[in-house]
């Protein structure tokens, strides 16, 4: 049984709105007729009180979500890239993340915030932006990257049904069109754990988001020349699966972190921390942080591919740190991850 | 005989505000509430007008100058000293201090100390509200330094859009701290309300208990009956400093003269009689309240890490 | 509205050459980009200017030598006004080392600074308040330059748009603010957007002036655009210009919301009157700009050889940027910081 990542969206949605009464989905772009890349097909005409196109003003948006939290509703605000969501910084962190606290624990605000992450074709440097370590910094904040449809239904479904706080979801736009088998792997807690994707023993791949996949075709690769490795999909970015990490690289004693972001200051340097801080001696070898180059995104494409991390480099990093630097290994053509796994016409 | 007995009512409610203020001055150099103090003094008219044309079921969004209102709308005395004074059995565990005053027993919903930032929640719960089908009222409290921003235009925008019931209402004090509005604004505000088809009132007399509770009950009526947006600014002086407990008239961004003016028309400082007729009851209740902040133990460590 | 006409009989004859030939660059550009954008070699999302030539240029000519222009991610007819460069305009949709911005900026955000175009963003209203920063650093730097911020009507409904319009009345600022207004936001008509009852209504709670021109042809944005040069001359105040045109495409993409090839994937269908797509289809900009002049007294031949010059240039320009090479990652790289 196969499903796409956004047929997994469009029902975790329509559950929402389903099994809530009070449930309402704010956005720009969620009457249309495709809404936000077909996750919501239909809404408006199923739920025309409760699906609200909103004017551009994103600010007050997020504040009017934290309003409905209070009132009794279960707000889901999209945005269509992650790098809006930058507007709604001042309502999320300091009071959709603080609002609990801050007062005691006299309120909660059950909310969700999806943000899609932009990719490819030029998206450039406002539309590419992948901002789950400043929210994941937050305390208050839940921040998830669901790297396939089943973690999508658990985690949404229990964010909706079971979690008192604010989530945030950064999806990602190469996702959406992919389809996926169905596996027996499993989230270790659909908002507070990650999931073991594969076992190895030589060297732990800790990935997000789409990275979880091309991580996985890297390990293709790396079998075929007798490398063996463990890849952790990180999944819940604030509050990720330490003991499974641990575990993991208390194995392998190596770590490799590819994320859909910059290191400096992000997912890897939270890994690294938390190696460090139990016992450094369990690495055997320096670990390496795998992200975006350490600049804004540029437009163009061949620049673009320079720009971010494929399955050619993680091979290569993997090949270098279990077999030796010049390990002169076959390694698959530097394909830029786009034009794998970009399914859809159009830029967008 | 009604006016008086209601005139009676609010004079308690807002000289009851006035004097926790000044109690909160008088204990404040002792650092028993190490918090910053945004006072409500010369704005308590404001606060028992508005309020008491309000049920304990509306709900009120209020600012970090929010004493008078927590107060007003019926938050328990008790609680909110022992939240200033940052112990355990305050409103908040003591985890909120004078500018996140809330009581939602009361409906008054959490004061944030960013300026304007919780317009928006009130528009988002009257957006439910209307999906609910339920009958009370929302209102925004926000002071003239919020009218620039520009949450303000897009909650004007959308609740127009909507139609949704929310009491947008504007303490105007004429100061962002140090800086009179026409240092800050260039719009009408009649004319920007306007243009989003809301009815906008204004009531000069601020100091007026019966006028703001007359004139705020029109605008308060619309709300609830025809459940659409209403915009209402009340004149009011604020006779502190912007934080603190003192005065700052030596600092000079305005005349110590036009404050003189409005308290000669303060019933809280004219209405002699009346004033010396309450006191003693009033100071009672304050002594209680504060005994109870200072008998209620601290916040623990599990204080400090539960409710994130 | 007296002025304007007095205004349109007075062109002199090369701002109304200038005006044709930026229209023309522009209808030219953009069907050469239809034309080629599926050979996947511009890889940048569009937001074409396809029905606003007429009010970009017409403001544009008129504010030329002596503003600093802002605008949004509707770039096109923004930098080839301001510009007149159509080969550095492909190289950089092109992602060339030769184009405006090196080839990193893309579509939506182009710009030149040594021109007076100092950005364009893909965020719905973030320059607005730049052109108030521009406009203030040129009072304290004591030059005369006016700042002239383009946006479309789905910009005024964002808060920084208010707090930027209170800013610039206060200060007295002279500020252009020109609201390019297709009724559309991507594909929500303004009734579901805006709960005011009107631009003008909502503008002149700020004190600022207001100037209005309906699906203005290029002389008539012209003539608007010397209005309002006059009225921010004089006042001390900032002028609102509110331009209305007709967006033949949709919000982004080569396509128009009719045919069976618009496959974004995010767009409304039979949200738009095909009679009425029809109707405007027979009054393109560069047409318009084509009838007035001949109405004007120039001889068609004339006319038809300025067209004919600057498709001729535009398409050269285009294939010389193909040859050109490509944008290297070590020197983007090295501008990331600013030295």
């Amino acid at each position: 049984m196969s499903k796409t990542y956004k047929a997994a969206l469009a029902e975790a949605m329509q559950e929402a709105m389903d099994t809530n009464p009070n449930a309402i989905i704010l956005g720009q772009g969620v009457t249309d007729y495709k809404g936000i890349f077909d996750t919501m097909i239909g809404f408006v005409d199923k739920y025309p009180d409760r699906i609200i196109e909103t004017p551009l003003a994103e600010d007050s948006v997020a504040g009017i979500c934290i309003g409905a939290a209070l009132n009794g509703g279960y707000p889901i605000n999209t945005h269509i890239r992650a790098d809006f969501g930058l507007l709604i910084f001042n309502q999320l962190i300091n009071l959709a993340a603080k609002y609990k606290y801050m007062f005691g624990g006299l309120f909660e605000v059950p909310s969700m915030y999806r943000m899609v992450i932009g990719r490819s074709w030029g998206q450039g440097a406002q539309h590419s932006q992948s901002l789950q370590s400043l929210m994941a910094h937050i305390p208050g904040l839940v921040v998830i990257m669901p790297a396939d449809p089943k973690s999508i239904l658990e985690s949404y479904r229990y964010a909706v049904q079971e979690h008192k706080g604010p989530v945030v979801m950064l999806e990602h736009r190469l996702l959406y069109e992919l389809s996926y088998e169905e596996d027996a792997t499993e989230l270790s807690h659909p908002l507070f754990g990650s999931k073991l994707e594969r076992e190895g023993t030589d060297l732990t791949i800790i990935a997000t988001s789409v990275m979880v996949l091309e991580a996985k075709r890297a390990a293709d690769h790396l079998a075929e020349i007798g490398v063996s490795v463990e890849i952790i999909n990180l999944h819940s970015i604030s509050h990720p699966d330490k003991e499974m990490i641990l575990k993991s690289v208390e194995k392998t004693g190596k770590m490799l972190i590819a994320d859909t972001s910059w290191a400096a200051y992000g997912v890897a340097a939270e890994m690294n921390r938390i190696v460090n801080e139990y016992n450094p001696s369990i690495l055997k070898a320096p670990t390496h942080s795998m992200g975006m180059v350490n600049t804004p995104c540029p437009t163009a494409k061949v620049l673009e591919d320079m720009y971010y991390p494929d399955v050619h480099d993680i091979v290569d990093v993997c090949a270098g740190m279990v077999i030796g630097k010049n390990h002169a290994m076959a390694l698959p053509k530097k394909e830029s991850m786009t034009d794998f796994y970009k399914h859809f016409k159009g830029p967008f | 005989m009604e006016n008086t007995e209601t005139y009676r009512a609010l004079f308690y409610q807002a000289m009851r505000i006035r004097l926790v203020e000044e109690k909160i001055i008088d204990l404040y150099p002792s650092d028993l509430i190490q918090s910053p103090v945004h006072l409500s003094i010369g704005q308590e008219a404001v606060a028992v007008g508005v309020c008491s044309n309000l049920s304990i079921d509306d709900w009120l969004f209020i600012n970090y100058r929010g004493h008078g209102f927590y107060l007003a709308k019926g938050g328990p005395l008790p609680e909110f000293f022992a939240e200033l004074m940052g112990k355990q059995k305050g409103q908040s565990k003591g985890k909120a201090g004078s500018m996140h005053m809330a009581s939602p027993k009361q409906g008054v919903m959490g004061a944030s100390a960013v300026v304007g930032s919780t317009i928006s929640h009130a528009i988002g719960a009257a957006l439910i509200s209307k999906i609910k089908g339920e009958d009370k009222i929302f209102v925004t409290n926000f002071g003239d330094g919020a009218l620039e921003q520009g949450v303000l235009h897009e909650s004007l925008n959308f609740a127009s859009l909507k139609q949704v019931p929310v009491l947008f209402l504007c303490e105007d004090n004429n100061l962002a701290v140090h800086s009179p509005k026409s240092e800050r604004q260039a719009f009408s505000l009649e004319s920007l309300v306007g243009s989003y088809d809301i009815p906008y009132f204004e009531i000069e007399e601020g100091y007026d208990f019966l006028e703001v509770k007359n004139r705020s009950q029109a605008a308060i009526k619309i709300v609830r009956e025809q459940r659409t947006p209403v915009f209402l600014k009340i004149n009011t002086a604020r006779y502190k400093e912007h934080v603190g407990p003192g005065e700052d008239f030596f600092a000079d961004y305005r005349k110590e003269s036009e404050i003189d003016a409005w308290k000669l028309l303060d019933p809280l400082i004219t209405d002699v009689e009346l004033y010396n007729e309450f006191l003693g009851e009033i100071n009672a209740e304050i002594e209680e309240a504060v005994q109870f902040g200072l008998d209620s133990p601290l916040p623990t460590i599990e204080d400090l890490l539960s409710d994130v | 509205m007296e002025d304007i006409e007095k205004i349109k009989g007075e062109h002199s004859d090369s701002v109304l050459e200038r005006l044709l030939e930026s229209v023309a660059m522009i209808t030219s550009s953009e069907a050469l980009i239809v034309q080629h954008y599926n050979e996947d070699q511009m890889k940048t999302p569009m937001h074409m200017s396809v029905g606003d030539e007429s009010c970009v240029v017409g403001v544009v000519e008129c504010f030329k030598n002596d503003s600093y222009f802002f605008g949004y991610y509707r770039t096109h007819s923004l930098y080839l006004a301001v510009a007149r460069d159509p080969y550095k305009f492909f190289a950089e949709l092109l992602g060339k080392k030769t184009g405006s911005n090196g080839g990193i900026a893309g579509s939506m955000h182009m710009s030149s600074l040594t021109d007076g175009l100092l950005n364009t963003s893909a965020i719905v209203g973030s320059t607005i308040p730049l052109s108030l920063g521009a406009a203030l650093a040129n009072r304290i730097l004591k030059e005369k330059r006016y700042s002239v911020v383009f946006f479309g009507d789905g910009a005024i409904e964002e808060g920084v748009f208010h707090e930027t319009l209170n800013m610039a009345s206060l200060f007295k600022l002279p500020i252009l603010f020109v609201c390019l207004d297709n009724g559309l936001a991507v594909d929500l008509e303004a009734a579901a957007r805006q709960g005011f009852k009107s631009i003008k209504s909502l503008v002149e709670a700020y004190h600022c002036d207001y100037v209005f021109s309906d699906n203005p042809s290029v002389s008539e944005a012209y003539a608007a655009g010397v209005e309002a040069k006059r009225l921010l001359s004089g006042s001390g105040k900032p002028v609102f210009l509110h331009m209305t045109y007709y967006r033949y495409l949709q919000h982004i993409g080569i396509t128009d919301d009719f045919s069976e090839a618009s496959a974004s994937a995010f767009e409304k269908r039979d949200y738009r009157s095909l009679e009425l797509h029809k109707d405007y289809l027979k009054k393109r900009p560069l047409d318009v700009a084509v009838t007035e002049m001949i109405s004007g007294g120039w001889q068609k031949s004339g006319v038809k050889k300025i067209v004919e010059k600057i498709e001729d240039i535009t398409l050269k320009a285009y294939s010389k940027a193909l040859g050109d090479q490509k944008s290297s990652y070590g020197e983007a790289k090295g501008k990331v910081y600013f030295d």
